[in-house]
């Protein structure tokens, strides 16, 4: 069970009351939080509702569909309206399905208005821009956690979208890696948007998954076709993965009151810098890898599990990848397989010293 | 930990708790790691990662099939691999995370030996051979390990082994299943089947009690009886009688056993996502033959934002039935 029982509320509320944090008896509940896999639910509901209404205006008024202003003003009046509605204090589950239905139609509604899938040259750019700027504002104000997700995402494809079409890609991986890191290492810091924020990292961190698979391979396919890119190169995006890795460890070290010369320190950038060598070939692994640690460093085992599943996905899809030979692919897992086992015999040998620690703890 | 930290953050925003102290809280009830569990996670972490790196290494190696190697060499290696990892595994303490490593990389290693064996011999078997022969040869281990990664490995590998059998061979299932949703039906009865007995074992070995594994089955199999209903709904076979009688049972059950018995609103969040997609599969089919489209969508978009309403606020009693 992902949500609180009575038993455990208790137990925490005793933990804090130990610790001095809290005085007094244990609060009422005010509200339930639902868990991921409810909300998933209402988003996927919101999402095919959205696909029947928007085939709704497809087949009832094509003229919001053919004039490209109307269909960009009808398609934001039906945003606001969904606005309107999520932005009540008390609202039914009914009309909050309603309203992500609505906003979610607009939002086709304005991709169909800016002709955004009608062609992939340079002219589009600043339209796909355009969206994002609209999801990003969307994914800010709308007080809707699924809504936010979901924008938080489109925000980041559309950018990264637009960026290829100036002929600049391989990075916006990095991009979305730095966005990432700097939303969850900063989770707590800025505790009085949390909601917004946590809603937010999940469609920032859906974005860089599906970036470094799907999204990568569709700008490899294009530049093989002819499509060039004239500012980014490959190796570019693995030295920059590479700073955003040091980035992380740097900012969890401080959190721990680690100093930089320590011998903690030292082991934890020296085995950073081998990933990132590793990493030269193999780029996914250093999104899992990242995502793992920043969802442990704050407790979140979604995060944790989401950066776990991605790295298998990332290894098993390296099979599929024709830059270099299956033999110096296993050569190059081989020895990441045995540097990261001496590593772990190392942390169990050198770092438990004095600690008291074993492995057994999960 | 995610339950105790979602407490924390929703006591914070009803500001019984200092928001200025979060980190400070979380960290001194557990929910942020501390100094030892960082290394205990990282070099647990960099365990899995390197035994998976090296099994994925072994693999590529054997599909590269490099002629400078002899075929004897290659089977000394891959051998010489699974024995270096039982060695470990006899040798370190069973309940260590690293024994559960050890054995999971043999058992792994193991197909990649089969896969060597038809390579090399090219015997003629059928797929599917590959993928059962596995999961037989590594269920003394499986048994042996009590560890719920492995089976969850083996259910994997006899689902795959049921899906190539059925496009090999009609014979033996031929029988009973003679067209291409067959496989569906195959697939929902065997996971139904791993996943009640998975069931009654949690109750008895705790180490099987992990949800997440449970879950993952429940998903195969409800998969696939939702996919069946779809598609009897807009016959495409003929038993459709008999796969609506089949749903209706099993939506009932799943009801009551998650509800009443061993509540788990997982199993019935996905009850209601299975249910909203047959029921609108059902009025689209309704809805479109032969009327106007327009009010059909219309109504469509209404009935699934109804459906979902109404899950959502059914899901959120039971959730407040089960905190109490």
């Amino acid at each position: 069970m992902s949500f609180p029982s009575s038993e455990k509320r208790t137990l925490v509320w005793n933990q804090l009351r130990e610790k001095n944090f809290v005085t007094g008896e244990i609060p009422e509940y005010e509200h339930i939080e639902s868990p991921w896999y409810v909300r998933l639910l209402v988003g996927f509901s919101g999402w095919l509702a959205a696909l029947f209404m928007l085939a709704f205006f497809a087949v009832g008024f094509e003229i919001v569909y053919e004039n490209k202003i109307l269909g960009f003003v009808f398609g934001s009046g039906l945003i606001f309206v969904a606005y309107k509605m999520l932005v009540k204090k008390s609202i039914s589950d009914f009309s909050s399905q309603f309203a992500l239905a609505i906003s979610f139609s607009g939002q086709a509604l304005l991709v169909f208005s800016l002709n955004l899938f009608e062609s992939f040259s340079g002219g589009d750019a600043i339209n796909w821009l355009l969206l994002a700027g609209i999801q990003f504002a969307l994914a800010w104000y709308m007080p809707n956690s699924i809504h936010r997700a979901w924008s938080a995402f489109a925000a980041i494809i559309g950018t990264n979208i637009a960026l290829a079409i100036w002929h600049i890609y391989f990075i916006q991986t990095v991009f979305i890696m730095f966005v990432v890191a700097i939303v969850w290492l900063n989770e707590f810091k800025w505790i009085e948007q949390h909601k917004k924020i946590k809603a937010m990292g999940y469609g920032f961190t859906l974005a860089l998954l599906y970036q470094a698979s799907w999204g990568n391979t569709k700008f490899l396919l294009l530049s093989l076709s002819g499509y060039k890119s004239n500012m980014a190169q490959p190796w570019l995006r693995e030295l920059l993965a590479g700073l955003v890795i040091l980035y992380v460890v740097f900012e969890l070290l401080k959190r721990q009151s680690i100093k930089i010369p320590s011998r903690v320190a030292i082991i934890s950038l020296a085995g950073s810098i081998i990933l990132i060598f590793a990493s030269m070939k193999m780029f996914g692994i250093t999104v899992g890898v990242v995502i793992i640690l920043l969802g442990y460093a704050n407790g979140n085992r979604i995060l944790t599990s989401l950066g776990i599943a991605s790295l298998i996905y990332y290894i098993s899809a390296y099979y599929y990848s024709l830059h270099i030979t299956l033999l110096d692919k296993s050569q190059l897992l081989a020895i990441l397989g045995i540097l990261l086992l001496l590593a772990s015999w190392l942390i169990r040998r050198v770092l438990f010293v004095n600690l008291g620690g074993n492995d057994n703890a999960k | 930990m995610e339950s105790k930290r979602s407490l924390i953050l929703q006591w914070i925003e009803q500001e019984v708790l200092n928001k200025n102290q979060v980190s400070n809280i979380l960290s001194a009830i557990g929910v942020l790691p501390d100094g030892l569990r960082w290394r205990i996670f990282l070099a647990n972490l960099t365990a899995w990662l390197g035994g998976l790196a090296l099994i994925f290494s072994m693999m590529f190696f054997i599909a590269y099939n490099w002629d400078a190697m002899g075929r004897f060499a290659k089977f000394a290696l891959v051998e010489f691999s699974i024995a270096l990892c039982m060695v470990a595994y006899w040798k370190i303490d069973k309940n260590k995370i690293t024994a559960k490593i050890s054995i999971t990389m043999a058992s792994i290693l193991l197909g990649v030996l089969l896969a060597l064996y038809g390579q090399t011999y090219q015997t003629g078997a059928d797929p599917w051979q590959l993928f059962f022969y596995w999961a037989l040869l590594m269920l003394p281990w499986a048994l042996v390990a009590q560890f719920v990664s492995m089976w969850l490995l083996w259910v994997l590998l006899l689902n795959l082994s049921l899906m190539l059998y059925f496009n090999a061979s009609g014979f033996l299932f031929g029988l009973f299943f003679n067209s291409i949703q067959d496989i569906f039906w195959l697939l929902f009865l065997f996971n139904l089947i791993i996943w009640v007995v998975w069931e009654f074992a949690a109750t008895k070995f705790q180490w099987l009690s992990e949800r997440w594994a449970i879950r993952l089955v429940a998903i195969t199999s409800s998969y696939s009886i939702s996919f069946l209903i779809i598609m009897a709904v807009f016959d495409q076979f003929s038993s459709e009688q008999q796969a609506i009688f089949l749903y209706i049972t099993w939506a009932v059950a799943i009801y009551f056993t998650y509800r009443k018995i061993s509540p788990d609103l997982f199993m019935l969040a996905g009850l209601c996502l299975s249910v909203i997609v047959v029921i609108t599969s059902f009025f689209v089919n309704i809805l479109f033959k032969g009327n106007d489209p327009i009010a059909g969508f219309f109504i469509l978009s209404l009935l699934v934002i109804g459906m979902a309403a109404a899950a959502a606020k059914w899901l959120k009693s039971v959730q407040k039935d089960m905190l109490v």
